[in-house]
Order: structure tokens, then C-alpha cells, then sequence
């Protein structure tokens, strides 16, 4: 399977990269099992800084798309394809609004809501 | 047959087949590649004008020529000079390196050109196939086991040697030189398959065939090293330096022709140095 990267694109190219990744596993083109290459292989082959691959990656490791086995390497992760019809952003979005929500019923005002994020933010 | 005689008939294969064969084939190749694939219908295969690398080109021959001369002016130096044959395989040995200078300049030249091509490469968009490269996806297992096996059997080679105490005998040292080269050429291999891209245009096809070539070349290379290594340290043991000479310019006959392993012409998918907007000579 081929990935194609377009730096013109205004989408970052990680994104490009993910979403490359997981548009394969959903059409079926990447099976539960199969090896991804390497960091730096892929990096190099497209001319990418090895740190833009390993966001990608990270990413994808983190939604259980992909999975990362020591020495082993990077394959697709057994459930990645139900994993990767999940859209984190949109996840995250939906359960803020629904937090917020809530707390401007209950009468807090959005200067507070936003103090009490940023302080929650960083005490994590 | 006097030894003398095989020396100098050796030594003459060795000057025609590296420094004129070898050379004559790359020419050939070259102006090959110049003829079928001019600068107006592919014109990202020249990053610079054909002038230019007629020129290098050139170079090369005439570099090669006058190693040519340099060779038989050797052989003549030897026929006329009387010797103990202490000195010839260090004279062969050097004269080796001064032939392999041109192909040195060349490798030079290429990383240049190279270099030239992805300066003016504004392609946009970048390709990748999405699989790990492994080693055995370019040689044979055999291969691979050959060379293992040929270690394997170099070490126990030395450490049977070693317990004649020859006064001459490196020793295990034989051993770290050997084992410095098959870590140099498996840097070199590591880098090949995992490295950077040198030809931006080059399709991945292509470029599989180029590291399979150099892979299949190098182990190639660390076989023959090998066992060269092993008859060397025979012909010590058995008295037999009248013969080292010989043995060492065979050796360099191997080498070049163990390099000489090119891809195919027609087998190279030059489309891909075809003018695209925006890409201009």
C-alpha cells in the first residue's frame, strides 16, 4: 500500500499521515497484523522529519489503531478498525460541550468555567 | 611458467580489465543513457547541462588512460628492475588504489548530482510504500547464510593458525579487521535501505532493484574479502610468497568484477524524469 504526502496541503502532514493510515485499515487495504515500517524508514522515504512521523504514530498508538511491540515493530493494532471510525477530536468536543453545558445550567459563568479548566489543566 | 611471466600477464588482465573494460562499460552506459534519454523529453534526468557531464565524463576516460599508461609502465619498471619481490603486491596494491581513484570521482560526481537534483525538485508531493524493508526482501537467505558460515568458518580458520605461534601471524587482529569490515559494509546496507532518499524522482521499483544490487555487490565483496584473507595467511604458511603478488592482483580482478553489477537500461523506468509544470533544465 502506497501514502502520499502533499506539503502544499494546508492539513498537517501528520494528519495526512494518520488519516492516510486509518482510511487503509477501514477500506480493508491494512489488516489487523500487518507490519508498518519503521520511524525513520518512513520519514526518510517521504522526506518528513522523523519527529512528524513519530506524532503520527503516537497518535495512532494512543486511539489503538496501531501498536508498537519492541523489537518486533509497529503493526496494526487487532481492533484498528473499529478504532479508527473513532474521531478523538470530535469525542473530546462532544464531552466538553455537554461539561459545559451542564455547569452554565448549574450557574457558573464562562470566566469561571475557563479558570477552573486552565487550573485543572495544569494540575495534570 | 616462470613466475616473473604469470606476474606480468596477471598484472596486464589486471590494468586492461579495470582500467579500460570496467571504465569502457560505465562509458558505454553513460553515453547510453545521453543518447536514449536526451535533456528535452526528460529533463529532471539532467539538473544540470549535458555538457557539463559529457565533460565529467571525459574526465574519466582520460583519468582512466593514463592509469592505463601508468600500469604498463609498471610492468616495463619490473621487467627491467631487478627485484626480490618483497615489494610487488604493495606496489600492486597501491597501483590498485590509484585505479579505483577515477570510480571514487565518480561516486563523488553522483552524490553531487544527486545533491543537484533535490535542490531543484519542487514536487509537492511525496510517495511511500507502506511496508518495513527487511534484508531478506533483497537477498536470498542462502546468500545471507553463506556469509555467516564464511565468518564462522574465518574465525575457527584463525584460531586453528593461531596455535602454531608463527612469528608473522597476526593473530586474532585478522579477526577484528575482518569482523571492522563486515560492520563497515552493514553501516553501509543499514543506510541503503533505511536511509535518506538520494534520487527524489526515482520510483520505488527502481530503487528497490539499487539497494538490491549494492546488498547482493557488498556481501558479494565480504565473501571475497574473506577468503581472500584465508589464502593469504595459507601462502605465508606454506612458503609460497613467490605467488603473493599474483594472488593479489587476481584478488583486485574479483573485486571489479564483483562491482561491475549494474541494473539494466531497459530495465529502469526513466518516465519518471520526464518534464512536469513548473520543472525546468
Amino acid at each position: 500500500m502506497r501514502i502520499k504526502i502533499d506539503t502544499n496541503l494546508s492539513t498537517p502532514l501528520f494528519k495526512q499521515l494518520m488519516d492516510q493510515i486509518k482510511k487503509a485499515v477501514v477500506n480493508g487495504l491494512l489488516k489487523p497484523g500487518a507490519s508498518l515500517p519503521s520511524i525513520r524508514q518512513l520519514a526518510n522515504d517521504l522526506e518528513l522529519n522523523h519527529n512528524t512521523v513519530a506524532k503520527a504514530y503516537r497518535i495512532l498508538e494512543r486511539d489503538s489503531v496501531i501498536q508498537t511491540k519492541g523489537y518486533r515493530g509497529t503493526s496494526i493494532h487487532i481492533d484498528a478498525k473499529q478504532n479508527s471510525s473513532v474521531n478523538m477530536n470530535d469525542s473530546i468536543t462532544t464531552k466538553l460541550s455537554e461539561t459545559i453545558k451542564s455547569l452554565r445550567e448549574s450557574g457558573a459563568t464562562d470566566s469561571e468555567i475557563r479558570i477552573a479548566f486552565s487550573n485543572v489543566m495544569k494540575k495534570q | 611458467m616462470n613466475i616473473d611471466l604469470l606476474l606480468y600477464i596477471v598484472l596486464f588482465s589486471q590494468i586492461m580489465f579495470l582500467s579500460y573494460y570496467y571504465p569502457r562499460r560505465m562509458l558505454i552506459r553513460i553515453h547510453t543513457i545521453f543518447k536514449n534519454y536526451p535533456p528535452n523529453d526528460f529533463p529532471k534526468l539532467y539538473p544540470e547541462s549535458i555538457k557539463k557531464y559529457k565533460k565529467s565524463a571525459k574526465r574519466y576516460q582520460i583519468m582512466n588512460h593514463l592509469i592505463i599508461g601508468l600500469g604498463l609502465g609498471l610492468i616495463l619498471w619490473f621487467y627491467v628492475t631487478p627485484r626480490t619481490g618483497g615489494w610487488d603486491q604493495v606496489i600492486i596494491f597501491w597501483y590498485f588504489m590509484i585505479q579505483f581513484l577515477p570510480n571514487i570521482g565518480l561516486e563523488l560526481w553522483t552524490m553531487k548530482y544527486h545533491n543537484a537534483m533535490r535542490l531543484l525538485n519542487q514536487d509537492a508531493q511525496k510517495e511511500a510504500v507502506l511496508q518495513p524493508r527487511r534484508l531478506t526482501d533483497f537477498v536470498s537467505k542462502s546468500l545471507l547464510g553463506t556469509v555467516f558460515v564464511i565468518y564462522v568458518i574465518f574465525v575457527g580458520f584463525i584460531a586453528y593458525v593461531d596455535q602454531f605461534d608463527y612469528t608473522w601471524f597476526g593473530g586474532y587482529l585478522n579477526v577484528l579487521i575482518i569482523s571492522g569490515a563486515y560492520l563497515f559494509f552493514g553501516l553501509i546496507i543499514y543506510r541503503a535501505m533505511y536511509g535518506k532518499v538520494k534520487n527524489p524522482h526515482q520510483s520505488y521499483e527502481d530503487r528497490k532493484i539499487d539497494i538490491q544490487t549494492l546488498i547482493r555487490q557488498l556481501l558479494s565483496i565480504l565473501i571475497a574479502v574473506t577468503l581472500y584473507a584465508m589464502v593469504q595467511i595459507l601462502i605465508k604458511a606454506y612458503g609460497l610468497e613467490s605467488f603473493k603478488a599474483i594472488s593479489v592482483s587476481l584478488y583486485f580482478h574479483v573485486i571489479g568484477f564483483l562491482s561491475m553489477q549494474w541494473p539494466h537500461l531497459d530495465f529502469i523506468n526513466f518516465d519518471v524524469y520526464k518534464n512536469k509544470p513548473g520543472l525546468t533544465k
